[in-house]
C-alpha cells in the first residue's frame, strides 16, 4: 500500500478508544497494523457501539460504526492470550513485527512475559509504545482511567467551563485522542531513528502528561505568577467580541483579534463607530453591550449566510457544526475528507481518515474496512507464520482462534434497544433520512441502500 | 545510552503562534537542529501574548513563547527582502525539513512556493501548516482556535444545553495540528531515507481538529444520531461526569457494569439494592435523584482521599487537578515530570518535560531563545557571513 509508512508492520496489542485512535493513524499512513483480539474478549466497548441502522441482526460485533471509525486500515486476527500457544504466537509475530503498540495497564504486559526486556530477546531493534492513563510507573501507574480522567488529571479540566462557573468535560473524549495521537508521534520518531541506526525503542506515553503538554503556557503562568488557569469560557484574555454569538439557526463563533477587525466587523453590520468601543479595553469594559450589538445582527441570519458575509469581510469567523453539517460541508467535500469505504456487513459508509495529511508525494489510498472479528487469521497465521492447515484447525478447534466472540454481554444487545429513551431525555436527536441526505451530498448510494 | 531520535537533522522553522511551532518545539525535544527564523526586532507575535511574570509585557518573558520554543535556535531574518530569502534559501540547502504555518498565499508570495524550495533541495520535506489546508473553498479563510473549534464538532456537544457551546480551555485546536504535524513530517522524513525523495506534507488545522469526534460521524452515517450539549449527562451512562467533593471537584464513573463498587465507596453497601442503582435507564432519567444519593458522602470527602478509595475498587475516578495542583501531584514527582530551566531574562521556571519519555526518561529540556540570539551563529559559522556583512544586513532591517 502507498503511504510513507509502507513497509512497516505494528502488531496492535491495543483496545478501546486512545491506543487504537494510534495505530489508526499510523495505518492510515501505510503500516500494516495487525490488531489482536480474542474470541473470549473481543474489543469492547467499541464492537457493541453505533451499529449500522441501530438493529441487532446477524452478527452485530461486525456492524459497529464506533470499531470501524476506530479501526478502518487494519487487519485482525484473534488469539487468546490466556492460553500459551496464542502467546507463543504473538511472540512469533513480535520477531516479525517493527512496532509493538498496547495499551493495557503495566501489570499485563510483564504478567504475560510481554514487557520490553521480554520482546528485545526475541527481537532485539523492537520499539515498544505503551499507552497509558499516568504511564508505566510511579505509584499511581495502575489507576484505571477514561478519557475524562486524564483530562482531569493533566489539567485542562480545570480550565474548562463558562466564566465563573464549575469546571465542565470535553465533548469528544479528548483525553483518548491527545494520548493516541502522541502515541502515533512517538512511534513514527522511534521507526525514523531505528531506522538510521538500527535502535529500537520503549516508548511510555501517559494520557494526562500529554494533555499537560497541550497547557504548557497555563503551567509556566502558575510557575511565574502563582496564577491558578480557571474556567474563561469562549473568551481569550481580554480581545473583544470572542464568543459564539446565536444565529437564526443556531450559532456562530466570532474572533476579533484587534481594532482593524473591529472597525471592519462594524463596517460589516452596519454599525456606527463608537468611541467607546474603539479600543480593546473599551470593548472589554462594554462586553456586554458589545456582544448585544453584534447578537442583533446575527439573530437576523442563519450561521451559514453570517459565516460567507463575515469572511468575505475578512474577519475570522465559524459556525458551529454538528457531525451531519461538518459531513456535508462543501470545503470538507472538496478535500474529501470523507470517504465510502465498503465493509461487508454494512454496505459503503464514510469514514474520514484520522491522519488526512496530504503528502505530494504519495498517492491517496482509498481506505480499507476494518477488519471483522479473526477475519485475517487465515492470512496471518498461514500465509505469514507458516501454520499449516491441521495446526490452524486445532486452533480453532481449542477456540485459541475463532471468528465469533463466545458471548456477549448484555450491553451488546441491550443498549441498542435505549435510542428512543435518549432521545426523549433530550440527549440525542434523531435524524431519520440520514442515509439519503448523505447519499445525495456524496452523489451515490450509501449505507443500507449500497448492499 | 541511546541516540536522540532526531540527530543530525536540521530544521528551517518558518513558523509562528501555536501550531507549527508545538510542531517544532517536539522536533527540538527530539534531537533535532531547530533554527527559527523571526522577524527581525519583534520576533514571533507569541512574545507578545503572554502570559507575563507581574503581568508586565517583556518579549523575553512571555509564558507562551518560553513553552513552545524550547530547545531552537533564533535567527532574525526579513523574508520580504531579497537579501533575506536568499540567506534562508542557503540555510535550506543543507536542511531536512522546512516547517510553516503561513496562509497558502504568503511562501509563494515570498518567492519560497514549494516548487522553488524543491529546486533548492530536492530531498527536502516542507511541512504547510494552514487553517483550512492548501486547497478546497475555505483555504484563504481567517480563522483562529475559537472559530475552528466551533467548526469541527467538539464544540456542538459542550456546554450548557441552554447557552452558548462553549470551547475547551487553552489553545487545543492549535497543539492537534501541531502534533499532528509532526507525526506527517516525520513519517515524510522515513520515506525520504529510503527512496532518497522530499515531498510537500499539507496540514489543515480544521481537519486535524474535525478527527477528534468521539465517534459523532459514525453516529451519525450509521443510525442517524446526532449528541446534544447536556452537562453531566452522557448517553452510555450516569454517572460519568464530574462532581463537587469537600475540596474541590473529581470525575466520577464506576465504569460500565460496576455501579456496586459506588455503594461501597459511599460506605452504603446497601445502596447496591436500591433501584437507581440496580437498573441503569432509571438512572439515566432521574439523574438527579441518583446524584442525591451519593453527593452527601463526596461532599464530605477530599478528593484524593476519594480517588484513592475508587482506584481501589478499580473504578476510574479523576480529582479536577488545577494547574498548581499537578505539582503537588506524587506520581507527576515520582515521573520527575516537571523540569525546572533558566532563562537569562525571564529567570528560574517550571517546565512541563514532554508528552512521551522514551528508554525511561525525559530528554533534558533547554530554554527557548532570546529574539536573534543565534544570528551571528547561523549565519556566520554556517553561511560564512563575515561580521561586516552582518553589521550592513542589521543596519539595513534585514537582520
Amino acid at each position: 500500500m502507498a503511504g510513507v509508512l509502507a513497509g512497516v508492520r505494528i502488531l496492535d496489542l491495543t483496545r478501546a478508544y486512545a491506543g487504537p485512535i494510534g495505530t489508526r493513524m499510523l495505518a492510515d499512513m501505510g503500516a500494516e497494523v495487525i490488531k489482536v483480539e480474542a474470541v473470549q474478549m473481543i474489543d469492547m466497548p467499541s464492537r457493541r457501539l453505533a451499529y449500522a441502522e441501530n438493529a441487532l441482526d446477524d452478527e452485530p460485533w461486525n456492524r459497529s460504526g464506533v470499531f470501524h471509525w476506530l479501526n478502518n486500515n487494519k487487519r485482525g486476527i484473534t488469539l487468546n492470550l490466556s492460553d500459551a500457544k496464542g502467546i507463543e504466537l504473538v511472540r512469533e509475530l513480535v520477531k516479525i513485527s517493527d512496532v509493538v503498540a498496547e495499551n493495557h495497564s503495566p501489570r499485563v504486559m510483564k504478567n504475560l512475559d510481554l514487557d520490553y526486556d521480554s520482546l528485545r530477546q526475541l527481537n532485539p531493534s523492537v520499539i515498544l509504545v505503551s499507552m497509558s492513563g499516568f504511564g508505566q510507573t510511579g505509584p499511581h501507574r495502575d489507576f484505571v482511567a477514561y478519557a475524562s480522567v486524564m483530562e482531569a488529571a493533566g489539567g485542562l479540566t480545570a480550565m474548562n467551563g463558562y466564566t465563573g462557573d464549575t469546571p465542565r468535560n470535553s465533548g469528544t473524549a479528548y483525553g483518548d485522542w491527545v494520548l493516541g495521537a502522541h502515541g502515533a508521534a512517538s512511534v513514527v520518531l522511534a521507526l525514523f531513528r531505528r531506522q538510521r541506526t538500527g535502535q529500537g525503542a520503549y516508548i511510555d506515553v501517559a494520557g494526562r502528561e500529554a494533555v499537560t503538554s497541550h497547557i504548557g503556557e497555563a503551567v509556566l503562568d502558575f510557575s511565574m505568577n502563582r496564577r491558578v488557569a480557571k474556567p474563561a469560557g469562549n473568551s481569550d484574555g481580554t480581545t473583544t467580541p470572542h464568543d459564539c454569538f446565536r444565529c437564526k439557526d443556531g450559532w456562530i463563533a466570532i474572533a476579533v483579534t484587534n481594532d482593524c477587525d473591529w472597525q471592519r466587523l462594524c463596517d460589516t453590520i452596519s454599525q456606527p463607530a463608537n468611541p467607546r468601543f474603539a479600543t480593546e479595553t473599551g470593548r472589554w469594559q462594554h462586553r456586554d453591550e458589545v456582544r448585544r450589538l453584534v447578537e442583533t445582527w446575527t439573530f437576523q441570519r442563519t450561521a451559514h449566510d453570517a459565516f460567507g458575509v463575515l469572511q468575505r469581510a475578512g474577519i475570522p469567523a465559524g459556525p458551529v457544526l454538528d457531525a451531519r453539517d461538518v459531513m456535508l460541508d462543501p470545503h470538507m467535500t472538496e478535500r474529501r475528507f470523507f470517504e465510502p469505504i465498503n465493509h461487508p456487513a454494512v454496505g459503503r459508509r464514510l469514514h474520514n481518515r484520522h491522519m488526512p495529511a496530504r503528502f505530494s508525494g504519495q498517492a491517496t489510498e482509498p481506505m480499507r474496512p476494518a477488519p471483522r472479528v479473526g477475519e485475517h487469521n487465515a492470512d496471518i497465521l498461514h500465509f505469514l507464520l507458516g501454520l499449516d492447515a491441521r495446526g490452524f484447525a486445532r486452533l480453532e478447534k481449542e477456540r485459541i482462534i475463532g471468528n465469533a466472540p463466545d458471548k456477549l454481554p448484555r450491553s451488546a444487545t441491550e443498549l441498542p434497544l435505549n435510542q428512543p429513551l435518549w432521545e426523549r431525555e433530550g440527549l440525542i436527536r434523531l435524524d431519520h433520512d440520514y442515509n439519503e441526505r448523505l447519499s445525495k451530498a456524496y452523489g451515490e448510494r450509501l449505507g443500507a441502500m449500497s448492499k | 545510552m541511546a541516540d536522540p531520535l532526531l540527530s543530525g537533522v536540521t530544521v528551517v522553522d518558518l513558523t509562528h503562534h501555536v501550531a507549527g511551532p508545538y510542531c517544532t518545539k517536539l522536533l527540538a525535544l527530539s534531537g533535532a537542529d531547530v533554527i527559527k527564523i523571526e522577524r527581525p526586532r519583534t520576533g514571533d507575535p507569541s512574545r507578545q501574548a503572554g502570559p507575563f511574570p507581574g503581568d508586565i509585557s517583556h518579549p523575553e518573558k512571555s509564558a507562551l513563547f518560553l513553552y513552545l520554543n524550547t530547545g531552537k535556535h533564533s535567527v532574525t531574518l526579513d523574508l520580504k527582502r531579497d537579501e533575506g530569502r536568499s540567506l534562508v534559501e542557503r540555510l535550506v540547502r543543507d536542511a531536512d525539513i522546512v516547517v510553516e504555518n503561513f496562509s497558502p498565499r504568503v511562501l509563494p508570495s515570498l518567492g519560497l512556493s514549494y516548487a522553488s524550495l524543491r529546486r533548492i533541495n530536492p530531498r527536502l520535506v516542507v511541512t504547510s501548516i494552514s487553517n483550512f489546508g492548501q486547497t478546497g473553498p475555505c483555504c484563504d479563510y481567517r480563522a483562529t482556535n475559537l472559530t475552528l473549534s466551533a467548526m469541527s464538532v467538539g464544540m456542538s456537544q459542550q456546554g450548557a444545553e441552554d447557552r452558548e457551546p462553549l470551547k475547551l480551555g487553552g489553545r487545543q485546536v492549535e497543539y492537534m495540528g501541531g502534533v499532528m504535524a509532526l507525526t506527517a513530517t516525520i513519517g515524510a522524513l522515513f520515506r525520504r531515507d529510503i527512496d532518497g525523495v522530499g515531498q510537500r506534507v499539507d496540514i489543515s488545522l480544521f481537519e486535524a481538529a474535525a478527527t477528534n469526534d468521539e465517534g459523532s460521524y459514525v453516529t451519525y452515517g450509521y443510525q442517524g444520531v446526532l449528541r446534544t450539549q447536556k452537562p453531566n449527562r452522557h448517553a452510555w451512562g450516569h454517572p460519568a461526569g464530574i462532581y463537587p467533593c469537600r475540596d474541590g471537584h473529581l470525575i466520577v464513573m464506576p465504569g460500565y457494569g460496576n455501579i456496586e463498587s459506588l455503594a461501597l465507596l459511599v460506605e452504603q453497601p446497601e445502596l447496591a439494592e436500591h433501584p437507581l442503582f440496580k437498573d441503569r435507564y432509571a438512572r439515566q432519567q432521574r439523574p438527579q435523584e441518583f446524584d442525591a444519593l451519593v453527593l452527601p458522602w463526596l461532599k464530605a470527602h477530599d478528593k484524593h482521599d476519594i480517588v484513592r478509595r475508587a482506584q481501589e475498587l478499580r473504578m476510574p475516578f479523576s480529582p479536577v487537578l488545577t494547574v498548581g495542583e499537578l505539582f503537588d501531584d506524587a506520581q507527576l514527582a515520582s515521573r520527575q515530570f516537571f523540569q525546572a530551566i533558566e532563562h537569562p531574562e525571564a529567570g528560574d521556571l517550571a517546565y512541563p518535560s514532554g508528552p512521551f519519555r522514551l528508554d525511561k526518561s525525559f530528554p533534558p529540556l533547554r530554554r527557548a531563545p532570546l529574539l536573534g540570539e543565534h544570528t551571528e551563529e547561523v549565519l556566520g559559522d554556517r553561511l560564512g557571513v563575515t561580521k561586516r556583512e552582518l553589521a550592513r544586513l542589521r543596519k539595513q532591517g534585514i537582520v
